[in-house]
């Protein structure tokens, strides 16, 4: 059952419109090569004597110069980035902090962080108490002792308030909510980026395939990418959790598997996309040149066809990350997705299910969100970046 | 009593010990006195000379539940059947029903207005949104999120006349929409979950019109480990000892209660004998209970071999090293090269499951802790919640696991614990192993068993209609209760509250079921004719 | 054209016959089926008279005790055989015939799918035309923006955060469900009408939030295309020719924008009929895909096939509607 939010973003970039043909490659050219020209110029003018000497901005430059020039795009790029040291530097940052004593008693049982269970409540010091000893050979010297004293019933902090060495405070099982943030962060982040290139990789095979060949190969793929669209995800989600529970799989492990399911349902997508592409593009001349200088079917494909769509492609690429990322969370929602104890942002939103943890504890579940949007922003604005800057007629 | 197996005949033509009774004259029973009943005969019903419908039942021996046997649900004829069975009804052999029959089942079943509407015949019939309770369809009875009932004007059963209320509907919110849903006003009656944030909050509103009530659930949660999957009684036991009972009940602060025996603390047995009891396998890393007569006999040995005294705690070591009694000298286990506790083809490495979908539940906490523990002591454990829970208990799939009972009146522990009980529930401590076993494996428990049966047996067999017999019974369901515990399948862990929340401004909370006649069996609506709305001001 | 339409739709025919067999099988073989599910807490309740071998009975009565995979084949042709009766079966859970249950629920999500779109389509075409002609503008900045925050956002957690905002705390909105209990609607035109207003109000947040959630695709689309179309050669004509902006843009650049457009249209199609399971459920209104998830979660096994076969069959129209406008729009396209 697809959500309508996912339907939008998955038609609007199925028949994407924008070409990158030969002409954009010309385009490039003439660009650069009258840049180059001016730069030239104005050397020629300092130096006083002419070397006729050219300098290629080769494509890739071009267009990150271009990305650059776009505010929007820097900014999804920090954020991105911002996002991915928080993920994967924070924890071994966190780490360090051994004298928080949840942490330290994280250490001692062999726990990692995001599981760890704060039960260090009402760890008060006793007043320093100086006490006078003498040692063996008759001397004198004060001790002072700090006294820590323990709650030992031994029951979880739940729902703590931010402070006593949780940023975020706790959740409802007493895990700090800022460590797993950031353990989450590396969940969602990965399942995204490895979701989206496999999805591509089959998506680009099957579609180039498809395309290019056209005819009744054309018409199975077709057919079975129909078939795919066809089938409802959820009970497949269903019945697929329930066997991943039965093989005793990690929790870690139970991640991968998810990962692979998304996948399955995901690369429909990117095969349509790329075959429309190359239904336009393979009447062009430039290909039908290959043809006569007979080259192979996949040289044909691969090396030719597959790199103009690819600027399509990377936009796509870029946008279904923040997609596949929203899908993990409304997994988690459902209560399929990334399983305890492992932490994702999704599994912490949902969280906000309990009245009172969606009401009084908001540290609990807004963070999550928040992420959640600046993880999907910054991917849409830097996939917009990067289609704005491949686009050979643009207006800068 | 013999079983007639052919098709479309009774299995059970005839029970003796039941017979129409009341034919010419007034019954006494317990000094009530009952009248001849009175009958008209309109067309619906054809009252047979000298029949009526008063039965006497005679059981042969003392039996303190059968009292309860004898409910039943009242299926009118008029609404279930149809004409032709209707027409064939005699008092002798045609009640209007064909018995055995999947196409007669099936008529009524897939009839969508026999049973999509309510009988009617209860304080409120069913309505639709405009109102009248003539005809009304399955479509218009649940319309669009909202059922709808009005009084029923021929309800009179105590003489307290028909319903105060003339419409009552209900609707379908989501759970965490609960109580906001009684602020704005859409809802007038609901019942959270008791959590003390939950009240704290409905206490606060007090003067906004909004009042909250708990009273006592009659079940009680519980964690069951599968004796099948578990086979060491000493292993269960060292399990049973990590799991903090304490910490499900402060999933519901004050409106939970914990509870220490198999038996509600609704029941009038806890009541009569289980006053005093406090928690079988002390909490292992909490402190020493002050009455050491109601605990595990190892237990018991050990701390006072320590020289522990109430209130002490045991060091880290010392809880290991009981661990280490328990499941290596006592059970005969001993450590892999994983550090992991194993005998023969069982090893320490187990599941503990939570029902339902989400990890919101009393007993994550302390499932999750005792985990920890464990895992340091020689066993490896995960905690998992499972959607599917509930439909793998039934088939004994699960190896330790949180859920709740609900409870009856009677106290008779047959179903649950009798070695020949036929009920599902017994698959759950895994008796199909321990009873079917031959070998030396299970003997402990058989002998349990066979004691606990024994027990149950003597149980339902007092007649407990004097005071003296309700204590003499009462403590014959102490000693099985203390069996059970010895058995080491079923660790109580909390009874808790149910809670009320309504708008006192819309209702007269003084029609409510008074306090002193609330119990864990009659709620607040439960005389839901009797409550009245507040007259507009 | 015509005997491409004929031969897709020959093909779609094969296609849901595959379709209906895959799901028919991935159902059955969930963990626990509706009998299962629905005496589970009953079986574990020893008083209650549901033992194992009721529970036979029971999975008997449904069909659904022969497991192996003859037993699931037979079940799926007495499937198939009915379906060609035109019989789509009983629900088991609402004891209906499936067809019924699926009409009476359909219009309410139908309503919500179908104002949500258009009202997106009204809002976005615009925005997005307006950011692509003002590029790198602060009004482009902005629309973007906010637009993308919306369809960044998890639904249910937007749709918390709007029933927290606009009904509990300001209190402008009803929090959920469709109709309000508490009043009384006489069987009258003007009560109907009164009934109708009612739902209406209800229905005001739900599709507030459909729409926030949508909005940022579509419009990212529209100005991904108006860009295009504006860096055209008959625009630079146009604008060379002297045309005022204004007329380069409504009269030349606008109708080229739609014309891509209107592929999406088709696409559309399932998304109208199929509901939105999770607003549903956090608005607890029973709409379709509230009541698909319920199905799919209870083990309604016929209730599941015909809902998941209504949307197969929309999904495959969709996507010839969907191929034929590609075709049409751009002429490169040779159909086959």
């Amino acid at each position: 059952m697809k959500e309508q939010q996912d339907n939008n973003l998955e038609i609007g970039e199925t028949v994407g419109l924008d070409n990158v043909s030969t002409e954009a490659t010309m385009a490039a050219e003439t660009a650069e090569a009258a840049e180059a020209a001016e730069r030239q110029g104005g050397e020629e003018r300092e130096l006083g004597v002419a070397e006729e000497t050219y300098k290629e901005m080769s494509p890739l430059r071009l267009i990150l110069r271009r990305f650059f020039r776009s505010k929007l795009s820097i900014v999804g790029l920090v954020m991105i980035v911002a996002l991915f040291l928080f993920s994967f530097l924070g924890p071994i940052i966190y780490n360090a902090f051994d004298n928080v004593p949840w942490i330290h008693e994280a250490h001692e049982q062999n726990l990692t962080l995001e599981e760890a269970v704060d039960r260090s409540y009402h760890v008060e010091l006793a007043p320093p108490t100086p006490q006078t000893m003498t040692d063996l050979d008759g001397n004198t010297f004060t001790v002072t002792e700090v006294v820590e004293l323990e709650n030992n019933t031994g029951d979880a902090n739940k729902l703590m308030d931010p402070g006593q060495g949780h940023l975020l405070g706790t959740d409802d099982k007493g895990m700090d909510v800022f460590v797993r943030l950031m353990y989450g962060g590396r969940i969602s982040l990965i399942i995204g980026f490895i979701v989206v290139i496999l999805e591509t990789l089959i998506g680009i095979v099957i579609g180039g395939i498809s395309g290019y060949f056209g005819g009744w190969i054309d018409n199975i793929l077709m057919r079975i990418v129909d078939i795919f669209n066809c089938i409802p995800t959820l009970p497949i989600l269903l019945i697929g959790s329930f066997v991943i529970d039965s093989w005793g799989l990690q929790p870690d492990q139970q991640i991968y598997v998810l990962m692979v399911i998304i996948t399955l349902f995901g690369w429909s997508g990117t095969a349509r996309l790329v075959r429309g592409q190359i239904l336009g593009l393979r009447e062009q001349e430039y290909i039908t040149a290959t043809e006569v200088m007979g080259f192979s079917p996949w040289r044909r494909i691969f090396k030719h066809l597959i790199p103009n769509v690819m600027p399509q492609l990377i936009v796509s690429m870029t946008l279904g990350l923040g997609s596949v990322i929203l899908y993990e969370s409304t997994l988690s929602y459902l209560g399929l997705g990334v399983q305890l104890p492992k932490a994702a942002w999704g599994t912490m939103i949902a969280l906000a299910k309990t009245r009172e943890v969606l009401i009084y504890h908001m540290n609990v579940w807004l963070p999550a969100g928040i992420l959640i949007v600046i993880a999907v922003l910054g991917f849409n604005f830097i996939g917009d970046g990067l289609r704005d800057a491949m686009d050979p007629k643009a207006r800068k | 009593m013999e079983k007639d197996n052919t098709e479309g005949a009774l299995q059970f033509p005839n029970v003796s010990g039941i017979k129409f009774a009341n034919k010419d004259q007034k019954v006494t029973v317990n000094n009530k006195e009952y009248d001849v009943p009175q009958y008209e005969d309109d067309a619906h019903t054809h009252v047979k000379d000298g029949y009526n419908e008063v039965l006497s039942i005679t059981i042969k021996e003392i039996d303190p539940k059968a009292i309860w046997n004898f409910a039943f649900s009242v299926a009118p004829m008029y609404y279930y059947s149809d004409a032709e069975h209707i027409a064939a009804f005699d008092y002798e052999s045609n009640f209007g029903v064909e018995y055995r029959s999947q196409s007669f089942m099936n008529n009524v079943v897939n009839s969508t207005e026999k049973v999509g509407v309510p009988v009617g015949a209860g304080a409120y019939a069913a309505s639709k949104a405009s109102g009248g309770i003539d005809n009304i369809t399955a479509g218009q009875f649940y319309d669009l999120g909202g059922v709808y009932f009005e009084r029923n004007p021929y309800f009179n059963p105590d003489g307290k006349g028909p319903a105060k209320i003339k419409k009552i509907r209900f609707s379908v919110v989501a759970e965490n929409q609960m109580v906001d849903s009684l602020y704005t006003g859409s809802i007038d009656f609901v019942e959270p979950n008791a959590k003390p944030g939950t009240i704290t909050e409905l206490n606060g509103k007090r003067d906004e019109g909004i009042g909250n009530k708990n009273v006592q659930t009659s079940g009680y949660g519980y964690i069951g480990i599968n004796a099948g999957k578990v086979p060491s009684i000493y292993v269960r036991r060292a399990i049973m000892y990590s799991i903090n009972t304490q910490e499900t009940v402060n999933y519901y602060g004050t409106t939970a209660k914990p509870i220490y025996r198999s038996m509600s603390l609704s029941s009038w047995v806890s009541t009569l004998a289980l006053q005093n009891v406090t928690s079988y396998y002390p909490y292992i890393n909490g402190p020493v209970p002050s009455n050491l007569n109601v605990v595990d006999p190892d237990y018991r040995e050990y701390v006072t071999r320590l020289g522990k005294k109430a209130g002490d705690t045991l060091t880290s070591q010392e809880q290991e090293d009981f661990i280490r009694h328990l499941v290596g000298d006592l059970g005969g286990y001993t450590l892999n090269s994983d550090q992991v506790y194993f005998k023969g083809s069982d090893t320490c490495k187990y599941t503990f499951t939570v029902v339902g979908d989400e990890s919101d539940h009393p007993a994550w906490a302390a499932l999750w802790h005792a985990k920890e523990l464990l895992n340091n002591w020689g066993f490896e454990i995960e905690v998992k919640t499972d959607t599917y829970g509930l439909q793998k208990l039934s088939t004994g799939d699960l190896t330790v696991w949180a859920a709740a009972w609900g409870s009856t009146i009677d106290p008779d522990m047959y179903q649950v614990y009798h070695k020949e009980s036929t009920a599902t529930s017994v698959n759950n401590w895994g008796y199909k192993q321990i009873l079917r076993d031959t070998t030396s494996k299970y003997q402990t428990e058989r002998d349990i068993i066979d004691e606990l049966s024994e027990l149950i047996e003597e149980g339902r067999k007092v007649d407990d209609s004097t005071d003296n017999g309700k204590i003499a019974r009462a403590n014959i369901y102490k000693s099985a209760l203390d069996l059970v515990m010895e058995l080491a399948v079923e660790l109580p862990t909390y009874q808790r509250d149910d809670l009320f929340a309504y708008n006192t401004n819309k209702i007269d909370v003084s029609t409510f079921t008074p306090d002193s006649e609330l119990s864990a069996f009659k709620g607040l609506t439960s005389n839901i004719h009797l409550i009245s709305l507040n007259v507009a001001k | 054209m015509f005997k491409y339409i004929v031969k897709r739709l020959l093909i779609s025919i094969v296609i849901l016959l595959g379709v209906s067999i895959i799901i028919y099988f991935l159902v059955r073989l969930m963990p626990a089926d509706y009998i299962d599910n629905r005496f589970a807490s009953q079986l574990q309740n020893p008083n209650s008279g549901i033992n194992e071998e009721t529970i036979l009975e029971f999975k008997k009565l449904y069909g659904l005790d022969d497991n192996s995979f003859m037993g699931i084949l037979r079940g799926y042709f007495s499937w198939l055989g009915n379906l060609v009766r035109g019989d789509l079966g009983n629900s088991f859970i609402y004891m209906k015939p499936v067809g019924q249950v699926i009409a009476e629920n359909m219009w309410i999500s139908f309503a919500i799918a179908l104002v949500a779109t258009v009202l997106q389509f009204l809002i976005a075409i615009p925005l997005g035309i307006t950011s692509a002609t003002h590029q790198y503008s602060v009004r482009d900045y902005v629309t973007t923006v906010l637009t993308m925050i919306g369809i960044s956002l998890p639904t249910y957690f937007f749709a918390y955060i709007a029933i927290r905002v606009f009904a509990v705390e300001l209190g402008w909105l009803p929090n959920s469900g469709l109709i309000d209990l508490s009043k009384n609607y006489a069987d009258t035109f003007g009560g109907q009408m009164e009934k109708f207003g009612d739902i209406l109000v209800h229905l005001i947040l739900p599709i507030f939030v459909t729409v926030i959630l949508s909005i940022g695709g579509l419009m990212r689309y529209t100005r991904t295309n108006t860009l295009e179309v504006l860096s055209a050669d008959y625009i630079r004509t146009a604008r060379a020719k002297g045309l005022s902006e204004k007329k380069v843009i409504y009269k030349h650049a606008f109708r080229n924008t739609l014309i891509p457009l209107a592929t999406l249209l088709a696409g559309i199609l399932p998304s109208l009929f199929g509901g939105m399971m999770i607003t549903e459920q956090v608005f607890s209104i029973d709409g379709i895909g509230n009541l698909a998830y319920n199905a799919l979660r209870q083990g309604d096994i016929p209730f599941v096939m015909g809902y998941n076969m209504f949307l197969a069959v929309l999904t495959v129209i969709g996507t010839l509607l969907s191929d034929i406008m590609y075709s049409i729009v751009d002429p490169r396209v040779k159909l086959q």
